[in-house]
């Protein structure tokens, strides 16, 4: 039974080194290289595209095991050891990531010039929130005056 | 802000050179905030602004994202009506 835990806790070892070198690799989008792009050249002019990104990661991995117990006459229970001890283990992992630009730099010969993105639609997602909200106020209000 | 760095923050403000045409050059600059724990990270790149260096002079041009602070915006504003909702009508019944 020993070798069976070990086994299983070796399997558990190795998932949880393959995801904590996942995670090194996420570290590594931390880079200022990570959110400006190459520059695009077009005639003497450069345009570099700035990205917001966001990444996130996790993971838990669990291993338990138990002796089968057998309870005797009345109240006492005793634990035997057999071949029929339960052993497991179980593992859960995820993550997210998003990118959205956020402005575009402009070089040339006459200067740098950096203009915003805007997101229509998250913007829109947000303002329809709103209207939902002030709807929510409206109703909650002529419920109080009922 | 948060400035030191410690085992699960940790905040970084880099940039990368960029050669440009003519007698200036241009510096991208990022912030990164990066949380992580025991088996779980989360990191937060964005740009935070140009730095333009010509000869002996120096300008940095802010990239502000627009898009975040009206959004930030609108959902305070929700929240705010939310719990004005939750919060008035019952002081409207007590005094009636």
């Amino acid at each position: 039974m020993v070798e069976k835990i070990e086994k299983i806790a070796g399997v558990s070892r190795e998932n949880e080194k393959q995801s904590l070198e996942v995670l090194e690799k996420l570290i590594g989008t931390a880079r200022p290289e990570s959110v400006f792009s190459k520059p695009i050249k077009v005639g003497d002019t450069q345009i570099i595209t700035a990205s917001e990104i966001q990444v996130g990661m996790g993971f838990g991995f669990g291993l338990g095991s138990g002796p089968q117990f057998i309870s005797n006459m009345g109240d006492e229970i005793t634990p035997v050891e057999s071949e029929e001890t339960g052993i497991g283990s179980g593992g859960v992992g995820g993550g997210r990531s998003s990118g959205r630009p956020v402005a575009v730099i402009t070089i040339s010969e006459e200067g740098v010039e950096v203009e915003p993105i805007l997101d229509i639609t998250k913007i829109s997602l947000a303002f329809f929130t709103m209207l939902g909200s002030i709807f929510f106020l409206g109703a909650q209000m002529k419920k109080g005056y009922k | 802000m948060l400035k030191k760095k410690s085992q699960y923050i940790n905040l970084v403000e880099g940039s990368t050179i960029e050669s440009t045409p003519g007698d200036f050059q241009v510096n991208p600059q990022s912030r990164v905030i990066q949380l992580s724990g025991s088996g779980w990270s989360w990191v937060w790149n964005q740009p935070t602004g140009v730095v333009i260096r010509k000869k002996d002079q120096e300008q940095k041009i802010p990239v502000i994202n627009f898009t975040r602070i009206i959004i930030l915006l609108l959902y305070g504003i929700s929240v705010f009506l939310v719990v004005l909702g939750l919060i008035k009508p019952r002081s409207i019944q007590r005094g009636a």
